[in-house]
This record gives structure tokens, sequence and C-alpha cells, in this order.
């Protein structure tokens, strides 16, 4: 059944610091329940509050779907974002309690490919750590070709190395020779699929080598890390019949937010697909940001209609007919 | 009554060069030769290796062996029979690279036939262009027997297999690469669909 | 809450099969108004009540019975009632911790589930199973993971993968299927299988559920309601099987279709599975007869009224188009033509 919350409690039973900047933490249910299963790549979303409001970083997980015991993610210290990273590396402890979204999986293995490869520089190894699990039980050769700054930022590498050998290369700057993307890419059997995980320019590279060797999009895989977080800005709309005004928080839906305050709208897949929830717009100082499958395109950029359950706006002023 | 006249069809598409490619692989069969030479011809230019597959087995009759051989700067391998075409494709793609494109031409059984050669090298809708030719007769499935049955002109058949009537309806299966038909009469036995011939 | 259970109703020959009204009661009646037409009817599958929308995946009194009729269906024909590509065994798994943990906590009276690590302890007292084996790990399975499971299970399930942008069926148990062929639509995508079915994809429904459906996530799970109608409480009904049960529908008249008529109703509740990412397509069927409806005024005069001005396309789809004027004309003594009740909703 749907869980209730949408997020779940856990106790940080582990902290270690792998590289200069990166430590990894191993979360635990309090009460030593499994957590939920996940597919290989998929990322939470921890909460962290600070003064102001409530910050949402991702971090994928590292460790094994087929073991929910614990869950692992590793977090770089960012000195220059908004201090989430810096939070986790400076206030939390061993035995501290944070909060976390459950699993969901934007940066899915291919079940079809023949062969995987596995591009993954600094931090955005750790994706590709748990996809690693899932393949062990599968027969589908890979191969992982992993860029690190130096010796000091190599541990998650070695360890990986241990455990699955010479599918494993390691990229050390300074000792072993730059990875060469074309080179790797080269040559490969028809069903490769490539995963591309780290900074920008690494996948950028990635995304020209492929095409330049007539490697098409749909072979071609990779997860920007972001700093912001899912969700959206925070924002406020009228209900335009009683002019009460509703303030939206960047983990609500407008729907939510009309419910948290005690009214109730009509609603039914709460997904933006079946247009029950369907609202006109009666003033708009701003754009909205619609999220929705149900509107035409003519309606979105009419901006006469709105669907609360899953869109949102960046305005000074939006009043809506409810 | 049976329902028949749902419309299901496969949709195919017209070849033209994929982009990006960096090797082009285009398999044709009797009337498919048409759209083989058209691509050749919008290909032309292009500094890439094709290798062209022809099978000249063909209901209709078509045969275009001689204009495709007016294209000598490509490999040309010619086969007796669909199935012979298609065998050597899936030898021809186990060797083959990242950045081939394939382009298929010909009857709906025989790019049925080839696509699930292609499928199993996980060939995606960015790889791979099937372009229908010729008739429309169809490669039929009996779902009480188990029987494949070639070239169906006719809305309803007899078995081969089970011996039953059929009425083939406008359903199609990729991964057995034929239209489904049930039996006939199956509400009152005798009490037939009317014939029909298939949108050939 | 115990249910006392039908041991050996039978759904083909002699049709044994009836409902007790406490079932007649709770079965999720699928229509919302007095016409009918196909919509985006995806709602959130939370627990609601204490009826069919309690449980994840519910159970009634017939339970014990409809597995025996599908072990008698899957000893019947080998290969043609489920099938599994390959390459789904890991969704296999997930199904299997699915339904067994949902089972045992939905229903503890009847099953529980102890897991040590991968040793998992499963115990069914209905079928009197009690079974150890490693997860994962199929050599210690008396069956394939999905066949397993779903021999305890009401309903048929399919397991569609996401590849390329849209959903395939990579594997089915279907024994209670209406009109189609499992072996067939196996490796269909969305577009394909759904090919038969009229106006879904002209009002532009196809593509939005797609979309819908694609953004499942793990955890939030939705459910939609699906209808049919059959001759008799078979629930095999394949389109390998149509000589044995078509003929039936030349046999309804206006005077026995309440006891004949027996509308198929299917709970969908969707679930994205966790470590495959695919997503499964339960598909529980409860049968009632029209008599069975008529126990509730409200329920037989809309179906009256929803019968009577059905599409004839999608009466034609449903297969019922020979014996739809007797279905009507024997609810018909029920709707004396006022309002209903139930509104639809603005």
């Amino acid at each position: 059944m749907s869980q209730n919350t949408g997020t779940l409690n856990l106790r940080v039973a582990r902290i270690e610091s792998v590289t200069p900047q990166i430590k990894r933490f191993t979360l635990v249910s309090p009460t030593g329940a499994h957590l939920p299963a996940f597919s290989g790549g998929s990322h939470v979303v921890v909460l962290i509050a600070n003064d102001r409001n409530t910050l949402r970083n991702p971090y994928s997980l590292l460790s094994s779907p087929y073991d929910t015991s614990s869950y692992q993610i590793a977090v770089r210290r960012v000195d220059s974002g908004r201090g989430g990273s810096v939070a986790l590396h400076d206030s939390v402890n061993e035995g501290d309690l944070i909060e976390v979204t459950p699993p969901v999986n934007l940066f899915p293995l291919i079940k079809q490919a023949r062969l995987h490869l596995f591009i993954a520089g600094g931090v955005g190894i750790t994706p590709v750590i748990s996809q690693l699990e899932e393949l062990r039980l599968s027969k589908v050769p890979f191969e992982l070709h992993y860029a690190v700054r130096g010796e000091e930022h190599a541990q998650l590498g070695k360890e990986l190395q241990a455990t699955y050998g010479e599918q494993v290369h390691l990229y050390r700057k300074g000792i072993e020779a730059r990875m060469d993307i074309g080179q790797i890419l080269a040559g490969r059997p028809l069903g490769s699929h490539v995963y591309a995980c780290g900074p920008d320019s690494m996948i950028d590279a990635t995304l020209a080598c492929a095409r330049d060797l007539g490697w098409t999009d749909s072979h071609v895989h990779f997860e920007r890390f972001l700093e912001q977080s899912s969700g959206g800005e925070a924002f406020s709309f009228t209900l335009g019949r009683s002019g009460t005004t509703i303030e939206v928080s960047p983990d609500q839906t407008m729907l939510e937010a009309v419910e948290a305050a005690g009214y109730s709208m009509p609603y039914l897949c709460r997904g933006g697909a079946c247009g029950h929830c369907e609202t006109e717009v009666l003033e708009l100082d701003g754009e909205l940001l619609h999220s929705d499958d149900w509107l035409s395109e003519e309606d979105k950029t009419s901006c006469k209609k709105i669907m609360p359950c899953v869109s949102r706006a960046k305005c000074n002023r939006l009043v809506i007919d409810l | 009554m049976l329902i028949t006249g749902i419309k299901s069809r496969p949709v195919y598409d017209r070849l033209q060069p994929l982009p990006g490619g960096t090797r082009h692989i285009i398999a044709g069969q009797g009337s498919g030769g048409r759209a083989m030479l058209r691509l050749l011809d919008e290909m032309a230019g292009l500094d890439r290796p094709i290798t062209l597959l022809y099978s000249r087995e063909s209901f209709s009759g078509q045969d275009f062996l001689v204009q495709l051989q007016q294209h000598p700067g490509h490999q040309l391998k010619l086969y007796a029979s669909n199935q012979c075409l298609i065998d050597d494709l899936n030898d021809l793609l186990f060797d083959a690279r990242m950045g081939t494109r394939l382009y298929l031409a010909g009857s709906e059984s025989f790019l049925g036939s080839a696509m699930q050669v292609a499928t199993r090298f996980d060939l995606n809708r960015d790889e791979v262009l099937r372009e229908h030719s010729g008739t429309l007769v169809r490669r039929v499935w009996c779902v009480h027997c188990d029987t494949y049955t070639e070239n169906v002109t006719q809305r309803v058949f007899d078995c081969p297999g089970c011996g039953l009537t059929l009425v083939v309806r406008d359903h199609y299966s990729r991964r057995l690469a034929a239209f489904q038909a049930v039996k006939a009469d199956a509400e009152v036995p005798g009490e037939l669909p009317p014939a029909e011939e298939l949108d050939t | 809450m115990n249910i006392k259970f039908n041991p050996d109703e039978t759904y083909r020959d002699d049709y044994t099969f009836a409902n007790s009204p406490q079932t007649i009661a709770r079965a999720p009646f699928p229509f919302p108004d007095d016409d009918y037409m196909y919509s985006m009817n995806l709602e959130p599958h939370v627990s609601v009540g204490d009826g069919a929308f309690r449980a994840a995946f519910d159970i009634d009194e017939h339970y014990i019975s409809e597995c025996r009729d599908r072990a008698i269906t899957l000893e019947k024909d080998p290969g043609m009632h489920y099938v599994s590509a390959p390459h789904m065994m890991e969704a296999q798994w997930d199904l299997l911790e699915l339904i067994m943990e949902s089972y045992a906590r939905d229903y503890p009276q009847y099953f529980s589930l102890e897991r040590d690590g991968r040793q998992w302890h499963w115990i069914n007292r209905l079928l009197g199973i009690d079974d150890h084996f490693t997860f994962g790990d199929p050599t210690t399975l008396p069956y394939e993971p999905m066949e397993y499971v779903t021999r305890q299970a009401q309903g048929d399930w399919v397991l569609q993968e996401e590849r390329d942008g849209t959903l395939y069926w990579g594997a089915g148990i279907a024994t209670q299927r209406a009109d189609y062929s499992l072996r067939f639509n196996l490796g269909m995508s969305w577009e394909e299988f759904h090919g038969p079915v009229p106006l879904v994809k002209e009002i532009g429904m196809l593509d939005r559920a797609l979309k819908f459906l694609l953004r499942l996530r793990t955890g939030h799970p939705v459910r939609r309601l699906n209808w049919s109608l059959t001759v008799n409480p078979r629930l095999e009904v394949s389109a390998e099987s149509l000589p044995e049960w078509a003929p039936d529908r030349t046999i309804v008249t206006a005077q026995n279709a309440g006891k004949l008529v027996y509308l198929r109703i299917e709970l969908q509740p969707l679930h994205r599975l966790p470590r495959s990412n695919a997503i499964v397509f339960p598909i529980r069927t409860y049968l009632l007869s029209l008599e069975d409806i008529a126990t509730n005024p409200a329920w037989a005069r809309r179906m009256h009224r929803v019968l009577r001005d059905l599409n004839q396309q999608l009466v034609d789809y449903k297969g019922f188009s020979r014996y739809r004027d007797a279905a009507v004309e024997w609810l018909s003594q029920y709707d004396d033509g006022r309002d209903s009740e139930v509104k639809k909703q603005a």
C-alpha cells in the first residue's frame, strides 16, 4: 500500500572518511527492520534543516539492492554550496537520526544490454557502486573506468578493484595515463550501453565521443550531480473564491498545500494525468511551471489553466478559481 | 459475431539515412529492392561503408537484382530465400559494432522475422528502420494449435495444422512475427464471418 | 476478521461457484456513472475501509477454489498460461517479495513470512504450504519464483518492463484472461497490446496513461477498475479455448440472463517493483451474476443503463454483442427510470 509520510527516519550507524572530501554514511532503521528495496542507480533525498528552511540534497545509494539491512551514501563536502553537505560533514554524528525520502531511480541499468560500460569521475562513482552490485547476479559483461584526482582520492576505486578485479580500470591523476573515452567506446559490440556519472566536462566528453562513434542516444545514459534538489521553490497563491492565501513549501504540491490548509478540492490520480483537478487561472503575474500530461500545449502556453496536483508557479501573484 | 474489425497493424517507417551512423546495413527482399535503391540514392556521397543483403524470394515476383548491381561500390550479398538472409544477418550483427544502422525493406513476414534478430542484439528505434513494400499477405499463427501459415490473403481460411476454420484478427505479435487467428465459428458452428480478401 | 472459505467451487463444467452476500456487498462496483466510457480512472492505491480496498492484494472466500482452478488450468496446458522471458528473473523475485510481504502483513492469520538474511520461511495456512527457500536462488523453489508465488495468489499477474520509453510485456500468469493469448502478447509494447482496444488511442488516453505509469514510484502504487461480461462463472476464457466457452454466448435469454450472465470486475493495483524497475499489473477478478448485482437495486439500475447505452464498439470488443439485449432486458425490471442516487462528481 501507499506509504503515508513519504520519508524514512534513519539512524546513522557509521561515518567513515574515504577521501579528504568524501564521507561515507551507513544508515539503518532505528528498529532494525529492513529498508525498502531499490534498483542500482537509485538515490535518496536527505532533508537537512538549517536556520531558514529545509535543504533537500540527493545522494546515490552505494549499497547492494539485495541487502537492505542498511543504506550507504557518500557525501562530498562542497564549501561553496548552500551548506547541506557541510552540515552533514560537520554537524551529524554516529547515532544521530536523519530524515530521507525512499529511493527513486532516475538512472537505471538497461536490462537488455549486452555490455555495460561505466565512465565515472570523483563522487560520480556512487550510483555505479550499487549498479555493479546489481550486475553481480547477471551474466552480462561490464567494465568500469574511474578517474580520480590522485592517490588520496582513490579509496572507493581500490575497494571496487578488490571486489571486481580486472573489470575495474582506475585512472589516478599523476599516476595512470588520462582516461581516453574515445578509446573506451570504440569497437564495442551491438547492444553496448554507456553510463556516465561525474563532472560536467566528463559527461560532455562522453556524449561527444559516443556521438562521433555513431552511438545513438538510447544507448547513452548519464546522471549529472546538481546542487539543487527535486521539488521546487516555495511560492504562494490565492484561492479566488475566498481570497485565502495558500503557502506552498518546496516539499508540497499545490493540492497538498490546499489540503493542509483545511480545504478540499477535486482530484483523482494526483499525478497530472486524469484531468480531475483542472483549475482555471484567474490572475497571474509571473509564470506557471506545468508538470502535467493533461493540458494541451495551447492550454499550457495560454496559462489559463493549471493542474494543482503536480504543477507549480514562479510568480508575484497567482489567483485560481477555487 | 467474433470481432475482427479492430485495426492494430504495426506502423512501418519510410527508409531514410539515420543520422550519425558509421556503417549501414541495408537488407531487403523481393519488392523491397525498390526502397533499398531509393535509400542508396539518398545516401549518395555518404562516405561510410554500406553492406547490401538481398533475397530474391518474392511472393509478388519482383526482382531488383540488376538495379542493385549498379552500385558496385558497396558489398552486395545475395540469397535465394528470406531465411538464408536472416540467418546471415544474425552472424553479421554478432560481429557488428556500435554505430551500425540497419534498414529493412520487404514483406511484413520478412520484416517481422528480421526484427526478431535485431531485437536479439538490442537494436533500438533509433538504430533500425523498417519499410513495408509489396503485398500485405500475412504470416498467421493459429492460437489453438500453434501452427504458422505463410502468405495468407483471406480473412477466413482453414488451418493446415488443426483443420479448424480460422478468422484472421488484425492483431500482430512482434515476438511471434505473425497475426493471430482464432476459430471463425466459435459461437455457432457453421456460422462463419463473411469471406473477405485481406487488404493486401 | 476471519473469512469462511469455499474449498472446492468449480469454475467450469458444473459451475458450483457462488457468492455469499458479504462477497457481493464488498465487490468494487466498476460503474461510477449511468453511462460508461474509458477514462483515466487511476487513483492512489491507499488502504480504505474494510472491504476490497483494505489490503494491498485482496483475498476473499474464493481464494482456495481459485487457486485450485489455477492449478487445473496450468496442468492442462503447460507453457500456455504462464510464460516469462529469461531476463525477467529479477522482476520475478521482486514480485515474490511483494506478494509475500503484502499477504503476511494484511492477513497475518493466514500467511507468515520470516526472513533471516536471504533465508526465507513462508507459511500459507490456507493451502497447507510451509517452505524454506533462499531468496534469489531459483533452485530452492519447486517452480520459478513468479509461478511459485502466483499459484498461491488470487488474480492474474503481468510483469511489464520499462525500456526505450515504453512498457513491454515481460512475463505473466494468466489463467483468468479474457479472450487474449499470453504467448501472443509476450514481448508487445504498450501500444501494441492495446491495439485491439477500440477508441482508447483516439481519445488520447493511451499516451497519458503510459506517461503516468512511467512515473510510478516504488511505495506509491495506483489502482484502477476494468470490467467485462462472461456467460457462466468461468475464469479461463482465453483466446486458445474460445471454442469451449464461446458457444455459451448463444444460450442466454431474457429469462435466464440473471443466472447466466456474469459481470467480471477487474481490480488492478499497479505497483512499481524496486530492483527490476518493472511494473506489475495484477488483474484481480470478481465474478458477480446479474442476480447477484440485483441484490443491490442501485447497482442493477445503474448497470441496466450502462449496458443499454454502451458504445457498440465496446460491446463488440468485450464480446457480448450476441446477448447484450437479453441482459439489458433482464436488468430493465430494476430500472424505474428515476435519477441516480449517486450524482456524477463535478
